[in-house]
Protein backbone atom coordinates (compact mmCIF):
# COMPACT_ATOMS: atom_id res chain seq x y z
CA UNK A 1 0.00 0.00 0.00
CA UNK A 2 2.90 2.46 1.11
CA UNK A 3 4.34 1.87 -1.97
CA UNK A 4 1.51 2.31 -4.33
CA UNK A 5 0.94 5.71 -2.56
CA UNK A 6 4.67 6.65 -2.82
CA UNK A 7 4.29 6.15 -6.45
CA UNK A 8 1.17 8.08 -7.08
CA UNK A 9 2.81 10.76 -5.19
CA UNK A 10 5.93 10.54 -7.31
CA UNK A 11 3.26 10.92 -10.59
CA UNK A 12 1.76 13.75 -9.28
CA UNK A 13 5.26 15.31 -8.31
CA UNK A 14 6.13 14.71 -12.04
CA UNK A 15 3.11 15.90 -13.10
CA UNK A 16 3.73 19.33 -11.73
CA UNK A 17 7.49 19.23 -12.73
CA UNK A 18 6.47 18.81 -16.31
CA UNK A 19 3.32 21.53 -15.93
CA UNK A 20 6.15 23.96 -14.94
CA UNK A 21 8.28 22.85 -17.74
CA UNK A 22 5.30 23.21 -20.21
CA UNK A 23 4.55 26.61 -18.76
CA UNK A 24 8.27 27.75 -19.20
CA UNK A 25 8.18 26.44 -22.97
CA UNK A 26 5.00 27.73 -23.43
CA UNK A 27 6.16 31.44 -22.43
CA UNK A 28 9.07 31.03 -24.48
CA UNK A 29 7.13 30.36 -27.55
CA UNK A 30 4.96 33.34 -26.98
CA UNK A 31 7.63 35.41 -25.99
CA UNK A 32 9.47 34.62 -29.08
CA UNK A 33 6.30 34.97 -31.49
CA UNK A 34 5.30 38.45 -29.93
CA UNK A 35 9.12 39.60 -30.42
CA UNK A 36 9.12 38.83 -34.11
CA UNK A 37 5.76 40.69 -34.51
CA UNK A 38 7.62 43.66 -32.77
CA UNK A 39 10.69 43.20 -35.06
CA UNK A 40 8.07 43.40 -38.47
CA UNK A 41 5.97 46.41 -36.47
CA UNK A 42 9.08 48.33 -36.32
CA UNK A 43 10.75 47.99 -39.76
CA UNK A 44 7.15 49.02 -40.72
CA UNK A 45 7.21 52.03 -38.76
CA UNK A 46 10.45 53.01 -39.76
CA UNK A 47 10.50 52.53 -43.47
CA UNK A 48 7.14 54.88 -43.05
CA UNK A 49 9.11 57.44 -41.87
CA UNK A 50 11.94 57.44 -43.91
CA UNK A 51 8.96 57.71 -46.31
CA UNK A 52 7.35 60.71 -44.84
CA UNK A 53 11.52 62.44 -44.05
CA UNK A 54 11.46 61.52 -48.25
CA UNK A 55 8.52 63.51 -49.30
CA UNK A 56 8.23 66.34 -46.56
CA UNK A 57 12.25 67.20 -46.17
CA UNK A 58 14.79 66.20 -43.70
CA UNK A 59 14.92 69.53 -42.07
CA UNK A 60 10.94 68.70 -41.35
CA UNK A 61 11.71 65.62 -39.76
CA UNK A 62 14.69 65.35 -37.23
CA UNK A 63 15.20 65.83 -33.17
CA UNK A 64 15.69 69.66 -33.02
CA UNK A 65 11.91 70.24 -33.64
CA UNK A 66 10.79 67.67 -30.48
CA UNK A 67 8.78 69.70 -28.46
CA UNK A 68 11.11 70.61 -24.88
CA UNK A 69 8.66 72.70 -23.22
CA UNK A 70 6.86 71.29 -19.93
CA UNK A 71 4.62 68.83 -21.14
CA UNK A 72 3.38 64.95 -19.55
CA UNK A 73 3.43 62.30 -21.72
CA UNK A 74 -0.09 61.50 -23.61
CA UNK A 75 0.44 57.66 -23.48
CA UNK A 76 1.54 56.30 -19.95
CA UNK A 77 1.51 52.52 -18.53
CA UNK A 78 -0.20 51.55 -14.93
CA UNK A 79 1.85 49.26 -13.34
CA UNK A 80 -0.20 47.05 -10.98
CA UNK A 81 0.05 47.68 -7.13
CA UNK A 82 1.42 44.79 -5.44
CA UNK A 83 0.16 45.50 -2.16
CA UNK A 84 -3.67 45.77 -3.37
CA UNK A 85 -2.31 41.77 -4.52
CA UNK A 86 -0.10 40.34 -2.59
CA UNK A 87 -0.05 36.79 -4.34
CA UNK A 88 0.90 38.26 -7.27
CA UNK A 89 4.40 38.60 -7.18
CA UNK A 90 5.00 39.53 -11.08
CA UNK A 91 4.99 43.27 -12.20
CA UNK A 92 2.10 43.51 -14.76
CA UNK A 93 1.95 46.98 -16.66
CA UNK A 94 -1.13 48.13 -18.49
CA UNK A 95 -1.31 50.85 -21.53
CA UNK A 96 -2.90 53.59 -21.05
CA UNK A 97 -2.98 55.65 -25.04
CA UNK A 98 -3.33 58.91 -25.35
CA UNK A 99 -4.75 59.46 -21.99
CA UNK A 100 -7.26 62.93 -21.50
CA UNK A 101 -5.39 66.11 -20.24
CA UNK A 102 -8.31 66.86 -18.48
CA UNK A 103 -6.89 67.62 -15.18
CA UNK A 104 -3.68 69.06 -15.90
CA UNK A 105 -4.07 70.92 -12.36
CA UNK A 106 -2.81 67.08 -10.95
CA UNK A 107 -0.04 66.90 -12.96
CA UNK A 108 1.10 70.55 -11.62
CA UNK A 109 0.87 69.34 -8.13
CA UNK A 110 2.61 66.56 -8.54
CA UNK A 111 5.45 68.06 -10.26
CA UNK A 112 5.07 71.29 -7.62
CA UNK A 113 6.97 69.29 -4.86
CA UNK A 114 10.10 69.08 -6.84
CA UNK A 115 9.84 73.11 -8.29
CA UNK A 116 9.95 74.43 -4.66
CA UNK A 117 13.74 73.34 -4.80
CA UNK A 118 13.84 75.22 -8.08
CA UNK A 119 12.05 78.13 -7.37
CA UNK A 120 14.61 79.26 -4.37
CA UNK A 121 17.02 79.46 -7.25
CA UNK A 122 15.35 81.29 -10.13
CA UNK A 123 12.23 83.47 -9.76
CA UNK A 124 11.79 84.48 -13.24
CA UNK A 125 10.94 80.18 -13.94
CA UNK A 126 8.75 80.64 -11.44
CA UNK A 127 6.41 83.30 -12.83
CA UNK A 128 6.57 82.29 -16.30
CA UNK A 129 5.23 78.46 -15.02
CA UNK A 130 2.44 80.29 -12.95
CA UNK A 131 1.46 82.10 -16.15
CA UNK A 132 1.51 78.65 -18.24
CA UNK A 133 -0.57 77.20 -14.99
CA UNK A 134 -3.19 80.09 -14.86
CA UNK A 135 -3.58 79.65 -18.65
CA UNK A 136 -4.00 76.02 -18.65
CA UNK A 137 -6.88 76.34 -15.79
CA UNK A 138 -8.36 78.60 -17.72
CA UNK A 139 -9.08 76.80 -20.49
CA UNK A 140 -9.73 73.77 -18.41
CA UNK A 141 -13.34 74.19 -17.43
CA UNK A 142 -14.42 74.75 -21.15
CA UNK A 143 -12.64 71.39 -22.17
CA UNK A 144 -14.55 69.61 -19.31
CA UNK A 145 -18.11 70.91 -19.96
CA UNK A 146 -18.10 69.73 -23.54
CA UNK A 147 -18.71 66.34 -24.94
CA UNK A 148 -15.51 65.03 -26.26
CA UNK A 149 -15.50 61.10 -27.45
CA UNK A 150 -13.42 59.00 -27.26
CA UNK A 151 -12.21 59.02 -30.44
CA UNK A 152 -12.17 62.66 -30.46
CA UNK A 153 -9.51 62.53 -27.87
CA UNK A 154 -7.31 60.05 -29.14
CA UNK A 155 -7.24 62.00 -32.59
CA UNK A 156 -6.93 65.40 -30.89
CA UNK A 157 -4.18 63.85 -28.86
CA UNK A 158 -2.41 62.00 -32.31
CA UNK A 159 -2.80 65.42 -33.89
CA UNK A 160 -0.86 67.57 -31.03
CA UNK A 161 2.25 64.92 -31.65
CA UNK A 162 1.91 65.33 -35.59
CA UNK A 163 1.91 68.65 -35.20
CA UNK A 164 5.83 69.22 -34.09
CA UNK A 165 6.44 68.54 -37.35
CA UNK A 166 4.17 71.24 -38.67
CA UNK A 167 0.20 71.40 -39.53
CA UNK A 168 -0.02 69.87 -42.62
CA UNK A 169 2.08 66.62 -42.86
CA UNK A 170 2.57 63.25 -45.19
CA UNK A 171 0.19 60.48 -44.85
CA UNK A 172 3.19 58.25 -44.69
CA UNK A 173 3.89 60.25 -41.13
CA UNK A 174 0.26 59.32 -39.79
CA UNK A 175 0.77 55.74 -40.77
CA UNK A 176 4.49 55.71 -39.10
CA UNK A 177 2.87 56.91 -36.10
CA UNK A 178 0.02 54.21 -35.84
CA UNK A 179 2.81 51.91 -36.57
CA UNK A 180 4.52 52.79 -33.62
CA UNK A 181 1.22 52.88 -31.23
CA UNK A 182 1.00 49.79 -32.44
CA UNK A 183 4.60 48.85 -31.34
CA UNK A 184 3.81 50.30 -27.69
CA UNK A 185 1.28 47.69 -27.37
CA UNK A 186 3.44 44.85 -28.28
CA UNK A 187 5.99 46.49 -26.21
CA UNK A 188 3.97 46.63 -23.23
CA UNK A 189 3.11 42.41 -24.02
CA UNK A 190 6.20 41.45 -24.57
CA UNK A 191 6.86 43.07 -20.90
CA UNK A 192 4.28 41.41 -19.38
CA UNK A 193 5.38 37.88 -20.73
CA UNK A 194 8.68 38.67 -20.11
CA UNK A 195 7.93 38.95 -16.03
CA UNK A 196 5.89 35.48 -16.59
CA UNK A 197 8.87 33.62 -18.84
CA UNK A 198 11.52 34.75 -16.09
CA UNK A 199 8.72 33.35 -13.34
CA UNK A 200 8.59 30.32 -15.39
CA UNK A 201 12.20 29.73 -15.56
CA UNK A 202 12.79 30.44 -11.90
CA UNK A 203 10.26 27.75 -11.08
CA UNK A 204 11.85 25.32 -13.35
CA UNK A 205 14.84 25.66 -11.81
CA UNK A 206 13.63 24.98 -8.28
CA UNK A 207 12.08 22.04 -9.73
CA UNK A 208 15.67 20.80 -11.18
CA UNK A 209 17.52 21.85 -8.13
CA UNK A 210 15.17 19.69 -5.61
CA UNK A 211 15.16 16.77 -7.89
CA UNK A 212 19.09 16.99 -7.85
CA UNK A 213 19.34 16.68 -3.95
CA UNK B 1 -8.82 50.21 -23.47
CA UNK B 2 -9.46 51.67 -26.95
CA UNK B 3 -12.86 52.46 -26.14
CA UNK B 4 -12.55 54.03 -22.80
CA UNK B 5 -11.30 57.55 -21.98
CA UNK B 6 -8.27 57.43 -20.41
CA UNK B 7 -7.74 59.46 -17.77
CA UNK B 8 -3.80 60.21 -16.02
CA UNK B 9 -3.76 58.84 -12.64
CA UNK B 10 -1.02 59.41 -10.43
CA UNK B 11 0.42 56.14 -10.26
CA UNK B 12 0.91 56.21 -13.88
CA UNK B 13 4.79 55.04 -15.09
CA UNK B 14 6.56 56.61 -18.23
CA UNK B 15 8.40 54.70 -20.91
CA UNK B 16 11.73 56.24 -21.13
CA UNK B 17 14.11 55.46 -24.31
CA UNK B 18 17.80 55.28 -25.06
CA UNK B 19 17.57 54.52 -28.74
CA UNK B 20 18.65 56.15 -32.15
CA UNK B 21 16.68 59.26 -33.65
CA UNK B 22 14.38 57.65 -35.77
CA UNK B 23 12.90 55.19 -32.74
CA UNK B 24 12.61 57.99 -30.60
CA UNK B 25 10.86 59.89 -33.19
CA UNK B 26 8.17 56.71 -33.85
CA UNK B 27 7.84 56.67 -29.70
CA UNK B 28 7.27 60.37 -29.16
CA UNK B 29 4.58 60.45 -32.40
CA UNK B 30 3.00 57.73 -30.02
CA UNK B 31 2.86 60.53 -27.41
CA UNK B 32 5.64 58.92 -24.62
CA UNK B 33 7.59 62.04 -25.10
CA UNK B 34 7.41 63.70 -21.23
CA UNK B 35 9.21 67.04 -20.39
CA UNK B 36 9.34 67.88 -16.44
CA UNK B 37 9.58 71.28 -14.61
CA UNK B 38 13.51 70.68 -15.02
CA UNK B 39 13.35 70.29 -18.67
CA UNK B 40 14.55 66.75 -18.28
CA UNK B 41 13.05 64.60 -21.18
CA UNK B 42 12.09 61.04 -20.32
CA UNK B 43 14.07 59.66 -23.45
CA UNK B 44 18.07 59.81 -24.97
CA UNK B 45 19.00 59.88 -28.73
CA UNK B 46 22.17 58.17 -29.08
CA UNK B 47 23.99 59.78 -32.02
CA UNK B 48 27.64 58.99 -33.31
CA UNK B 49 28.87 61.22 -31.09
CA UNK B 50 27.09 60.26 -28.04
CA UNK B 51 29.88 59.38 -25.07
CA UNK B 52 29.28 55.64 -23.51
CA UNK B 53 29.18 57.47 -19.99
CA UNK B 54 26.11 59.61 -21.42
CA UNK B 55 25.04 56.51 -22.37
CA UNK B 56 25.28 54.68 -18.71
CA UNK B 57 24.36 58.47 -16.94
CA UNK B 58 20.92 58.00 -18.46
CA UNK B 59 20.32 54.27 -17.98
CA UNK B 60 21.23 54.56 -14.62
CA UNK B 61 18.99 57.86 -13.80
CA UNK B 62 16.26 55.94 -15.41
CA UNK B 63 16.38 52.99 -13.72
CA UNK B 64 16.48 54.89 -10.56
CA UNK B 65 14.04 57.53 -11.15
CA UNK B 66 10.49 56.36 -9.53
CA UNK B 67 8.14 57.45 -12.39
CA UNK B 68 9.61 55.30 -15.47
CA UNK B 69 7.89 51.70 -15.30
CA UNK B 70 10.29 50.88 -18.56
CA UNK B 71 13.67 51.45 -20.55
CA UNK B 72 13.44 51.32 -23.79
CA UNK B 73 16.92 50.47 -25.07
CA UNK B 74 17.89 49.59 -28.94
CA UNK B 75 20.31 46.37 -28.75
CA UNK B 76 23.29 48.21 -30.42
CA UNK B 77 22.95 50.66 -27.65
CA UNK B 78 22.35 47.78 -24.77
CA UNK B 79 26.14 45.68 -26.29
CA UNK B 80 27.75 49.54 -25.68
CA UNK B 81 26.77 49.39 -21.66
CA UNK B 82 26.60 45.15 -21.64
CA UNK B 83 27.98 45.09 -18.06
CA UNK B 84 25.39 47.73 -16.89
CA UNK B 85 22.41 46.03 -18.73
CA UNK B 86 23.12 42.60 -16.91
CA UNK B 87 23.62 43.76 -14.39
CA UNK B 88 20.45 45.06 -13.62
CA UNK B 89 18.10 42.74 -11.82
CA UNK B 90 15.20 44.49 -10.48
CA UNK B 91 11.70 43.99 -11.67
CA UNK B 92 10.65 47.69 -12.51
CA UNK B 93 11.56 49.66 -14.31
CA UNK B 94 11.76 46.73 -16.73
CA UNK B 95 14.06 46.94 -19.14
CA UNK B 96 14.28 44.94 -22.65
CA UNK B 97 16.47 45.83 -26.08
CA UNK B 98 14.62 46.58 -29.37
CA UNK B 99 14.77 43.26 -31.58
CA UNK B 100 16.38 44.54 -34.42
Amino acid sequence: MESSENGRESNEGISVKEENILNFLDSVDGYLILMDSLSSTLRQGWLELASARHSMGASRINSTLFDLKLHPASTTLQVNDQSAAPDRELPHFTLCKWASSNNPEKYFEEAKFGEDELLKKSNSLRHRDISHNSEIQARSPESVGSPVTVDDQAEKERYKSLSMFGTLVSPKLRASQLSFETALEMLVEVSNMRASLLCAHDQVQKDMETATK
Amino acid sequence: MANRVQIRTSNSALIAMIADEDTITGFLLAGVGNVDLRRKTNYLIVESKTTVKQIEDAFKEFTTREDIGIVLISQYVANMIRFLVDSYNKPIPGNFGDPV
